[in-house]
C-alpha cells in the first residue's frame, strides 16, 4: 500500500485517523503503532516479524550497550548490532547481485556456479536499518540516551509515515518526539493536511504522468530515438524521480504533521543548486545527513590529508549509490557524483560562480540520471551516444500532454515558486497570521489538487472497451 | 470568523472528502452514476492466511477496492473530463479523436496492412453462392447487407496521423471485389452513405457514436425492403416519418458514454424516425445475423412489422435473440442446418468494421 493509492488515501488514512484522534494522548504511540504494524504488514506480511525482531534486538542491545559500563563491552554489542543490521541488510538486498557476479568470475574459471534464487526485499530495509543504526551509534557514543519502553523504540522504527521512502530520521530528531506529549494544534492538522496534497499532486500529476511516457520512450527502438528525444527522455525522467521522490517526502512530512511529529525536510529546490556539492545538501537531505554523520566523519572526514579527505568523499558517495540499488548503475552513478565533488574541490568550483552553474549541475545531475534509471548499462550508453549524437528527425513520440507537464514540472523545480507555499505549510504559525487572501487561496488550491490528484488516481487507468467485445 | 474556525472547518472539509464515499458505496445514501463502457471488474475476495502470506489477497483485495470504492465513478469522470478539454485525450480503447469533435472507433481492418488468408474469401463466396442458390430454387431469400462504417462515410473527419492507405486494400475492399466479380448482390449503404450523407437532416452516424444513427438505420431499413419487394415476392410499403429530438437515441452517442465526460459532446442534429409498414410477409420467418448495428432494426420493432414474430436475430452467429433482442439460447452450430430450414429470408448484416470475420462461421455451420 502506498500513499498514492485508493485504499490508503479513502480507507487506511481516514480511519487510522479518526481512531488517532480519539485516543488520549497518553496513548497515542499505541495507535500509531498498530496502526503502523498493520501498514506494514499489509505490504509485507512476511517481513513484519523481520523487523520485529531485529527491533527487539537492537533495544535489547542497545540496552546492555548503555548499561555496561566496559568500554569493550559496549563495542561488543554494537558490533553485534552493526553485523545484524547490516547482515540482514546485504543478505536481503546484495546477496543476490553479489553471488550472480561471483558466478560470472567463476564462469572464467570453469568453476560451477553457486545456485541461487533472487530474493524478495523487506519493503523499507534500507530506511529502517539506517535509522536503527543512529539509534545503536547515538546511543553507543553517548550522545543521547536509549528509549524507555520497547514500544516507543517500535514505533520510531514502524512510524509508518517514513516507513517505506523515508526520510530517514536520525533517533536523535525523533526519540524526544515519541516520548514526550505531543499538542496538535488545528492549524498542524491542517498544514498536514495541505502538506499531503501538495505530495500527492507532485506524485499524481507530475511524476506518473511524466513516468508513463518516459516509460513508453524507453520502449522505442534505438532507431526511433534522436538526440532531442534522448535528452527528453533524460529531463523527463530527472523531473519525474525529483517529483516522485519529493512529493513522497513530502506527504511524510505532511503525515507526521497531522500526528504532531515534526519530520525533518528532505528536499530543497535541488535543481537550483550551483554545483554538485550544494546538489546534496538539497537533495535526498536525510541521506546525505546520515553520510555525513554515520560514515564521512568516522571515515576521518577532511581530517587527514586532501588525498585521504577525497578519498572519503569518493568513498561515500559510491556507497550511497550501492545503497540506491544492489547493481552495476547504482555503483558507477555513486562514483560518477563523486567524481564531480572531488573535481568541484580541486578546480572545478573556481568557475561555479556564476548563472551557468545551476545549468552545469542540472546537466551533470541529468546526465547522472540516466546511468540511475537504467539496470543495464549497454541502455545507459545507448542512450549517451543518442544524447551525444546530435542527430535529429522530424518526427517525435511525445504528445503535448507530455511536453505540458514537463514545463510545468521544470518551471516548479527552478522557478521556487512554490516554495513560499511550502514555507507556508512547513511553518503553521506563519501560515495562519498570513493575510486572510493568501489563506483563502491555500485552502482552495489545496482543495482543488485534492480533487484533481483524486480524479488522476481513480481515472488513469480506467480506459473500458464500448462493448463487451465477443 | 475566527481563522482557528476556518481552519478546523476546512480540515474537516478535507476529512469528509475522504470519507464521503462512504456514502455511495456500501452505504447506498446516495447513487451516483455508473460508469459506461466494458471493463473486466476484478472479483470480489475472501480472506485466508495462506493468500494473505503471499500477498495475493492484497492484490486482488486493491484492485476490488479501486474499482468499487463509491467515488470511482464520480473521480473517473472528472480525470476524463480534464483529459479531454486540457489534452485531447479520450479514455476509451480503440477510440481516437478526429477532427471537429468526430470521434473514431479503431478498426484493424482499415488501419493495419491485413486481408483474408490465402483461399479463406474464394471458399466463402463459393459457398454463399451455392447457399444462395440453393436458398433460391426453394423460393426463398438471401442477402447481404453492409452497414455504413463511420471511418469510411466520414473519413474526411479523420486525423491526420491514422488514415492509412490499407483503406483502399483492406478487407472490405476485399470482399466487395469478389461480391462483383462473382456477380454476388450485396447492398453497401457505406457507398449510399457517402452519397447520402448531406442529403439529410440527420447523420448517418453521430460524432460521439459506432453505429448509423437511428434515423439513418431507418432510411436503411427501407431501401432492404424495398430491394426484397423488386426483386422477390416480397412486398412491403414503408412510411418514415422523422422527427428533431434533442435527446440522442443511446446507441447513437455509445463512444461518448463510454468515454465517460462529464460533459457532453457536440452533436449533430438528432432525429428519431418512426417507421410505419405494410407488408404481406407477415407470416413469413426472417433470419437475421449480424453484430451489435442490427439491434437497432431489432429493437424498433421494424422488422416485427414486417415479418413474423417468430424471426430471429443471431448476434455474432454465438447467440439466438428475437426481435425484440430478448435473448433465448446460445447457437447450436451443429444444428445449423435443422435451424435454418423455417426460415424463409436470410439477411446477412454486418459492418465493414467486421467484415474480417466475414458471417462468423455461419456459412461454415451450414456446410459441417
Amino acid at each position: 500500500m502506498v500513499f498514492s493509492s485508493t485504499p490508503f488515501l479513502f480507507y487506511f488514512l481516514p480511519l487510522f485517523l479518526i481512531c488517532y484522534y480519539l485516543t488520549p494522548s497518553k496513548f497515542r504511540n499505541y495507535t500509531l503503532l498498530l496502526g503502523s504494524i498493520a501498514f506494514y504488514s499489509w505490504g509485507g506480511p512476511v517481513f513484519i516479524f523481520v523487523i520485529l525482531l531485529t527491533t527487539a534486538l537492537d533495544f535489547i542491545l542497545v540496552k546492555q550497550i548503555e548499561k555496561s559500563d566496559s568500554a569493550k563491552r559496549k563495542k561488543l554489542f554494537l558490533c553485534i548490532s552493526l553485523f545484524v543490521n547490516l547482515g540482514l541488510l546485504f543478505t536481503f538486498k546484495y546477496l543476490f547481485f553479489f553471488i550472480t557476479n561471483l558466478n560470472h568470475l567463476l564462469g572464467w574459471t570453469n568453476a560451477d556456479p553457486i545456485r541461487i534464487s533472487p530474493i524478495a526485499l523487506p519493503i523499507g530495509i534500507s530506511f529502517f536499518t539506517f535509522e536503527s543504526l543512529t539509534y545503536v551509534i547515538d546511543v553507543y557514543r553517548g550522545d543521547y540516551k536509549s528509549l524507555s519502553s520497547f514500544k516507543n523504540y517500535l514505533t520510531y522504527i514502524l512510524m509508518f509515515p517514513k516507513l517505506i521512502a523515508g526520510p530517514i530520521i536520525p533517533y536523535n530528531k525523533m526519540g524526544w518526539q515519541i516520548e514526550g506529549e505531543r499538542i496538535i494544534t488545528p492549524e498542524m492538522r491542517l498544514a498536514g493536511f495541505m502538506r499531503f496534497i501538495f505530495g500527492l499532486a507532485k506524485k499524481i500529476l507530475i511524476a506518473n504522468l511524466l513516468g508513463e511516457t518516459v516509460t513508453n520512450l524507453y520502449k522505442l527502438a534505438p532507431a526511433d530515438i534522436d538526440t532531442l528525444t534522448a535528452w527528453v527522455m533524460a529531463v523527463g525522467y530527472t523531473m519525474q524521480l525529483y517529483f516522485d521522490f519529493s512529493g513522497y517526502s513530502d506527504m511524510a512530512i505532511g503525515l507526521g504533521e497531522m500526528m504532531g511529529f515534526k519530520i525533518p525536510e528532505n528536499f530543497n529546490f535541488p535543481y537550483i543548486s550551483k554545483s554538485i556539492t550544494e546538489f546534496w545538501r538539497r537533495w535526498h537531505i536525510s541521506l546525505g545527513n546520515w553520510m555525513r554523520n554515520y560514515l564521512y566523519i568516522p571515515l576521518g572526514g577532511n581530517k587527514g590529508s586532501i588525498f585521504r579527505t577525497y578519498f572519503n568523499l569518493w568513498i561515500v558517495f559510491l556507497i550511497s549509490g550501492f545503497w540506491h540499488g544492489a547493481g552495476w548503475n547504482f555503483i558507477f552513478w555513486g562514483a560518477y557524483h563523486g567524481f564531480f565533488l572531488v573535481c568541484e574541490r580541486l578546480f572545478l568550483k573556481n568557475f561555479l560562480q556564476k548563472n551557468s552553474a545551476v545549468m552545469y549541475t542540472f546537466i551533470v545531475t541529468t546526465v547522472g540520471w540516466v546511468l540511475f534509471r537504467n539496470t543495464s548499462l549497454h541502455v545507459s550508453a545507448m542512450m549517451y551516444k543518442k544524447m551525444f549524437s546530435f542527430q535529429f528527425s522530424q518526427q517525435h513520440a511525445f504528445d503535448h500532454r507530455f511536453i505540458a507537464v514537463l514545463c510545468i514540472a521544470l518551471f516548479f523545480a527552478f522557478s521556487g515558486l512554490i516554495k513560499p507555499f511550502y514555507n507556508a505549510t512547513q511553518n503553521d504559525e506563519q501560515l495562519f497570521i498570513q493575510n486572510k487572501i493568501r489563506l483563502y487561496s491555500l485552502y482552495a488550491a489545496s482543495l482543488i489538487l485534492f480533487i484533481v490528484s483524486a480524479s488522476y488516481l481513480s481515472g488513469q487507468n480506467f480506459n473500458p472497451f464500448i462493448y463487451f467485445r465477443f | 470568523m475566527k481563522k482557528r474556525t476556518l481552519n478546523i472547518l476546512f480540515f474537516l472539509l478535507f476529512f469528509i472528502c475522504l470519507l464521503l464515499h462512504f456514502l455511495f458505496s456500501p452505504l447506498h445514501l446516495i447513487k451516483d452514476k455508473p460508469l459506461e463502457g466494458y471493463y473486466p471488474k476484478p472479483p470480489e475476495t475472501t480472506f485466508n492466511l495462506p493468500d494473505y502470506f503471499s500477498r495475493r489477497y492484497q492484490d486482488t483485495t486493491e484492485k476490488y477496492i479501486n474499482y468499487q470504492f463509491g467515488l470511482f465513478p464520480g473521480f473517473t469522470r472528472v480525470h476524463h473530463q480534464l483529459e479531454y478539454s486540457w489534452f485531447n485525450k479520450i479514455n476509451v480503447q480503440d477510440v481516437h479523436i478526429g477532427k471537429q469533435g468526430y470521434l473514431f472507433r479503431y478498426v484493424s481492418g482499415y488501419f493495419d496492412d491485413k486481408t483474408f488468408p490465402e483461399g479463406k474469401l474464394d471458399l466463402y463466396i463459393k459457398r454463399y453462392s451455392k447457399f444462395s442458390d440453393s436458398l433460391k430454387a426453394a423460393g426463398k431469400n438471401v442477402i447481404w447487407v453492409i452497414a455504413p462504417d463511420k471511418n469510411i462515410v466520414y473519413s474526411e473527419f479523420l486525423a491526420d496521423s491514422v488514415k492509412h492507405p490499407a483503406l483502399i486494400n483492406g478487407f472490405y475492399q476485399s470482399l466487395k471485389n469478389a461480391f462483383k466479380q462473382n456477380a454476388i448482390t450485396y447492398l453497401d449503404f457505406n457507398e449510399l452513405g457517402i452519397a447520402e450523407k448531406n442529403k439529410y437532416p440527420f447523420a448517418v452516424c453521430n460524432k460521439g457514436g459506432v453505429h448509423w444513427t437511428q434515423a439513418y438505420a431507418a432510411r436503411c431499413f427501407d431501401s432492404v425492403c424495398t430491394y426484397l419487394s423488386g426483386t422477390t415476392a416480397i412486398s412491403i410499403k414503408n412510411t418514415i416519418s422523422n422527427k428533431k429530438n434533442n435527446t440522442p437515441w443511446t446507441p447513437d452517442v455509445d463512444i461518448e458514454a463510454a468515454a465517460n465526460l462529464l460533459m457532453p459532446l457536440e452533436k449533430n442534429n438528432n432525429y428519431f424516425s418512426t417507421v410505419e409498414s405494410q407488408s404481406n410477409v407477415k407470416n413469413k420467418k426472417v433470419l437475421l445475423i449480424g453484430d451489435s448495428f442490427c439491434h437497432v432494426w431489432a429493437w424498433n420493432s421494424w422488422m416485427q412489422q414486417c415479418f413474423s414474430s417468430e424471426s430471429e436475430f443471431w448476434y455474432y452467429n454465438r447467440e439466438v435473440h428475437q426481435l425484440d433482442d430478448e435473448y433465448i439460447k446460445d447457437r447450436d452450430h451443429a444444428a445449423t442446418r435443422s435451424n435454418i430450414s423455417k426460415f424463409d429470408t436470410f439477411i446477412i448484416l454486418f459492418s465493414a468494421g467486421n467484415v474480417e470475420q466475414l458471417d462468423y462461421g455461419f456459412m461454415e455451420d451450414v456446410y459441417k
